[in-house]
């Protein structure tokens, strides 16, 4: 007898996880069927990695993807570039009297007004990621057809921090699937999922 | 959990009840000395009893080694007992409105929950759960002696309750320390905190208490000179049960080297360290054409990797470096074939030492050190016939050792590889645990009379 397929959902609300490890992880899985709930566009590995997916509305552009790691040659110019750059910013005396006021005040100044410290602060930091997790989850309940996949679901997983919120929603709501947070908990809810636990 | 049988006119065996919080199939790397305690006691004549947590933690947590099951003494009757570990809940079921939507907060008060039984973050609540369990196991089938091991340290209170109950004796088991800190030597704990004091009591009352390398001893018998006489350095040792067992043989001249590394990459390990060394050795070095280094273990503590060590090893894959992921226990003979040298790879600090340098020492392979030269393996390996110790962690001198160790790799002899098993055998972890138990049923038995 063959092992039932199992259906999954994954929720993925953080622009910055990476779809090309999220892709991999999908395909490692056996007999299961994978629905993918994003406010994030999908890139074409992952979209093809999934059997369904559902792009909510007002879907936000992935973070661009760190460059790849330097070859040994590339890594040895930019040693190189670094060190002779250091070795000009030394040969450079450092700004004194009016001249370092100035720029110190600049610095500061810029520094208040642009208020990247307020944006990384935990609060605001958590503010939008609630923010950003109650959008998902209205995403969700608005659509009857994503809705009813959700609650059929063996298993519901948050694949990042911005959709914990929406998923325990799921949770609250549904009585049914396993709601499950980050992709590691994935492979022990669906071996409880096919015990029938 | 089942009784062993024993027959009307048999001496009664002593019965050791032991407490671990990992135990197979955990994949933690002290479950190895755990596993052979537990078997040491039923093979020295004793009925023992494990007292652990539930198989789901180590399937759901820490990652699981079914295959590690295998290996309990039959003998050995098991009761689990379940551990809550809401910190590491991934089933968002159990997780309350407050921990949704004010996690700082939900943490900081479980942080005190946690505490509220014992003074150890997230384990200190298995306390009355263990307590219980002691007191169960010892009215169905009395306890002779306990011996409890750490970390968590609160398997302690197990044996502290059955001796202010019921008067059994009790001996404390070390993995690491718990008011030292084993990587900076710190004192973590004021001896008039409550760990502490928790900690003085248990020393004094324990018949016996064991570390796993002298300077931690030594730093225990300095700070409690009064319990000095009971204490005893029980080295971690190889398991012949899953040690490599291939004679070691010298690679044909056009294959790449392999170095291996087996374990867990905790943050603590040198890993960026190692890797700088080893993009620096192979450039121009003819034993290291197109050598590779294979990294097993799981990056973190945890199931989930953690992100930084990803990226680390990621990065690094140009220069050779590949991540292979865990190894079950059962395959690690057959991944130590593949190697042909082990690259020991360790936190800093005087008294840190590791389970895998006594698997390595039973390779006969050479074995290069990435570890601070004061670290405590390098007083397990001095002597060995075909070791690498770098002289610091900067790139320089981690590249010199591991050509100096492909070197090695290439052109050691067939007897020089034999002088380095010979050395290891030593090490074998029944070598390190008979003397203790023997020492104790003689005395469980004389106290019996």
């Amino acid at each position: 007898m063959t092992a039932p397929t199992l259906s999954l959902v994954l929720v993925v609300g953080d622009p910055r996880t990476s779809h090309a490890t999220l892709a991999s992880q999908v395909r490692a899985l056996d007999r299961v069927r994978v629905t993918l709930v994003t406010r994030v566009t999908p890139d074409a590995e992952l979209a093809d990695a999934c059997d369904h997916v559902v792009v909510l509305p007002h879907a936000v552009e992935p973070a661009t993807p760190k460059p790849p790691p330097p070859t040994p040659e590339e890594r040895e110019a930019l040693e190189a570039a670094a060190a002779e750059a250091a070795a000009a910013a030394a040969a450079k005396p450092m700004p004194t009297g009016v001249k370092r006021v100035q720029a110190a005040v600049t610095w500061r100044s810029r520094r208040a007004v642009l208020g990247a410290k307020r944006r990384a602060a935990p609060t605001a930091r958590r503010v939008r990621l609630l923010r950003e997790a109650n959008g998902i989850d209205r995403a969700i309940r608005a659509d009857q057809d994503l809705e009813h996949r959700v609650a059929s679901a063996d298993v519901v997983c948050a694949v990042d921090t911005s959709a914990t919120a929406a998923v325990w929603q799921v949770g609250q709501r549904h009585a049914e699937p396993a709601v499950v947070q980050g992709f590691a908990a994935v492979d022990w809810a669906l071996s409880r999922a096919a015990r029938g636990q | 959990m089942t009784q062993p049988a024993q027959t009307a006119d048999a001496p009664r065996r002593p019965h050791l009840l032991y407490v671990a919080w990992g135990f197979p199939p955990s994949r933690a790397g002290g479950v190895y000395r755990a596993l052979a305690t537990a078997n040491a006691f039923a093979a020295g004549g004793w009925d023992v009893t494990v007292l652990t947590v539930e198989r789901e933690v180590f399937e759901k947590f820490t990652g699981a080694d079914p295959s590690l099951e295998a290996l309990v003494d039959p003998s050995i009757a098991i009761e689990r007992v379940p551990f809550e570990w809401p910190a590491l809940e991934t089933d968002l079921r159990k997780w309350p409105r407050e921990r949704v939507y004010a996690p700082a907060l939900w943490r900081k008060r479980q942080s005190k929950r946690d505490q509220e039984h014992f003074p150890e973050p997230s384990y200190g609540s298995w306390r009355p759960v263990i307590e219980q369990a002691a007191r169960r196991i010892h009215q169905s089938h009395p306890v002779d002696l306990t011996l409890s091991t750490a970390n968590p340290n609160v398997t302690f209170t197990a044996a502290w309750y059955l001796y202010e109950t019921y008067g059994v004796d009790f001996v404390m088991d070390y993995r690491d320390a718990w008011t030292l800190d084993v990587f900076d030597g710190h004192t973590v704990h004021q001896p008039d905190s409550e760990v502490g004091r928790w900690e003085r009591k248990l020393l004094d009352a324990a018949r016996e208490v064991w570390f796993v390398n002298e300077p931690i001893a030594a730093w225990h018998r300095e700070h409690y000179p009064q319990d000095a006489a009971k204490m005893h350095v029980v080295m971690n040792g190889w398991d012949a049960d899953l040690a490599p067992d291939h004679t070691p043989e010298v690679p044909a001249a056009d294959e790449p080297l392999v170095f291996g590394y087996i374990g867990t990459v905790s943050p603590k390990v040198p890993l960026a360290e190692f890797v700088d060394g080893w993009r620096l050795a192979r450039r121009g070095n003819d034993d290291l054409a197109g050598a590779e280094a294979h990294i097993h273990g799981y990056l973190g503590f945890y199931q989930t990797p953690r992100p930084e060590l990803v990226a680390l090893v990621d990065d690094a894959e140009v220069d050779g470096v590949r991540y292979l992921g865990p190894v079950g226990k059962a395959d690690v003979h057959r991944t130590y074939e593949g190697f042909h040298a082990c690259l020991l790879i360790l936190g800093a600090g005087t008294y840190v030492t590791s389970g895998k340098v006594f698997e390595y020492l039973a390779t006969g392979m050479p074995i290069v050190s990435v570890h601070d030269p004061g670290n405590a393996a390098t007083s397990v390996l001095q002597g060995y016939p075909l070791w690498f110790p770098v002289r610091s962690l900067e790139p320089d001198d981690v590249a010199a050792a591991l050509r100096e160790a492909a070197h090695a790799a290439r052109t050691a002899s067939i007897e020089t590889r034999l002088a380095c098993r010979e050395f290891g055998e030593r090490f074998s972890r029944d070598h390190q645990l008979r003397p203790r138990v023997e020492a104790l049923l003689e005395s469980t038995t004389e106290a019996a009379r």
